[in-house]
């Protein structure tokens, strides 16, 4: 049985990374003291991940556990704000709008065009118009056990197309 | 020092895996029919590994997200199939024992041939296609919309035309080039890049040529604007004496009046459009209320006197009432609503 020893110490990530990490953060919300807070806490998941999991390229990961806990953040927020505004005019300058927000939506398109057919039909009927399995099974011939299979194939196909066609400002390096 | 076997695979080689796992539970949950076992299954799993938590997470938030839910709202259809449906050979028979009763066999057989080619374009059209392909996909299209409709329209080769309300345009989709000519109105257009058909457009002050490509072509009262939201276009600017072409690449703005004017175009974005979102400097009031009336339908009654108004800002087309009474906050204009028309005035 092969065996490989590996002399493990923590994580290659030093200050220059840090700081990578921190600036590409501070991109992405636009806020110093947040982005700090996010990078710091993002290094000790990572810490402990690896204690847990064999990591190959913990750089990458660092990267995909910052975003996870931006996205956490801004949707804890938002959920905190909802309901009191829904203002028709959008107070924020447009320049804060990144243009990685148009490249991310351009990327869920291709790989929403990518689904075959019917798979995306399937989603589009329970993600944009809140049909039950049921409703959707009698609309398409399918099972309900079959609808839900091709729901969970479209949400992988997603992600995995999300691997595959990184977009530029995704990740910090 | 940790030993490990060399069997023990890492997180990145098990992502695969590890995304499908998640997928069956977020598309779980979402079912709503889940049951306390699961629930704890769910937990037992979640806790197993960080891998699961994340993935679990990322993939939960692409769920929920608004991108998301643009990005179907733009996607192509699935028209369910029938149901029940008989076969060809069943529907075919009656009509070949007939012919066939005839007696003249070759006769026959060439009656059959015909009868069931039109029989054919009746029951299976999309068959018919298949087996006689019209000469690589010709079509000649005109696309109209009324003031507060909207049109996707498919070409054969993936490029989809978004038509605003208000818009006609002509549609020629040929072996060597597509063509399209934007009669009035604005549409967004996502072309794909095909290098032996090249697509241009021609609007009333300008021919736009592209090879693949998503931009928006607006046909203003002065102007006609072409934003370039991916790819790169080329701008003939016919309207402008000898005016050269010029090429604009991502994230600019063309605007053909009586001169060229370049600029760029900041984060608006395609889906902005979709969404009704005009993000502007110095737009007249009477070309945002001409947008309202091609999104929309609704009908505003703009005083000549504040038409040439230069208002800033993101304003939701869509929503009319409220975008027209914030810019009355700011705006030397007075909002009136009736019940079938809004009335705009100096204040």
């Amino acid at each position: 049985m092969p065996v490989t020893l590996a002399a493990r110490t923590e994580p290659p990530i030093g200050a220059s990374e840090r700081a990578h990490l921190v600036a590409f953060l501070r991109r992405r919300c636009g806020n110093p003291a947040l982005a700090e807070d996010i990078a710091q806490d993002a290094i000790v998941r990572l810490v402990d991940f690896a204690r847990r999991e064999r990591v190959d390229h913990p750089q990458a990961l660092l990267a995909r556990i910052a975003t996870n806990l931006l996205i956490n953040h801004h949707r804890r927020e938002a959920r905190l704000i909802a309901g009191l505004a829904d203002d028709p005019v959008d107070e924020r300058p447009c320049q804060e709008r990144a243009a990685v927000d148009a490249d991310r939506l351009d990327q869920l398109r291709q790989a929403i065009d990518a689904l075959p057919p019917l798979r995306r039909e399937v989603l589009i009927r329970r993600r944009l118009e809140g049909q039950s399995y049921r409703e959707i099974g009698a609309a398409l011939n399918l099972s309900s056990a079959a609808v839900e299979k091709h729901v969970v194939r479209a949400l992988a196909d997603l992600r995995a197309y999300q691997e595959r066609h990184k977009i530029e400002g995704d990740t910090p390096w | 020092m940790v030993i490990q076997l060399g069997t023990f695979r890492s997180y990145e080689e098990r992502l695969e895996e590890i995304q499908a796992q998640a997928a069956y539970w977020v598309a779980r949950e979402q079912s709503g029919r889940m049951r306390e076992a699961e629930r704890i299954a769910l937990r037992e799993w979640l806790a197993r590994s960080p891998a699961h938590e994340l993935e679990y997470q990322l993939l939960d938030h692409l769920y929920a997200s608004d991108e998301l839910e643009a990005a179907l709202a733009l996607a192509p259809r699935h028209a369910p199939a029938p149901a029940v449906r008989t076969t060809l050979a069943d529907r075919l028979r009656p009509l070949l024992a007939g012919i066939g009763a005839i007696g003249r066999p070759a006769l026959a057989f060439a009656m059959a041939l015909v009868l069931g080619l039109v029989a054919l374009q009746q029951i299976a059209p999309e068959l018919l296609a298949t087996l006689f392909p019209q000469p690589a996909g010709l079509r000649h299209d005109r696309l109209v919309t009324r003031p507060g409709e909207r049109l996707v329209s498919h070409l054969p080769d993936g490029t989809k035309l978004y038509l605003d309300g208000d818009t006609e345009l002509d549609v020629a989709f040929e072996a060597r080039r597509r063509h399209v000519t934007l009669r009035r109105g604005n549409a967004l257009f996502d072309v794909a890049h095909d290098t032996h058909r090249p697509f241009d457009v021609t609007a009333p002050r300008a021919t736009v040529r592209v090879l693949g490509t998503q931009f928006l072509i607006s046909d203003r009262s002065s102007r006609t604007t072409v934003d370039v939201f991916r790819g790169t276009v080329e701008i003939d600017p016919s309207g402008i004496g000898d005016a050269n072409a010029v090429r604009a690449s991502r994230g600019s703005r063309v605007s053909v009046g009586s001169e060229l004017i370049l600029e760029k175009l900041g984060a608006r974005s395609a889906i902005d459009w979709s969404e009704g979102w005009v993000d502007e400097d110095a737009l007249p009031l009477g070309e945002l209320v001409a947008m309202i009336r091609e999104r929309t339908g609704r009908h505003v009654a703009l005083d000549p006197r504040v038409a040439h108004l230069s208002v800033s800002g993101r304003f939701r087309i869509t929503e009319p009432d409220a975008a027209l009474k914030r810019l009355a906050l700011v705006y030397p204009v007075r909002v009136q609503f009736e019940d079938d028309v809004i009335r705009v005035m100096p204040k």
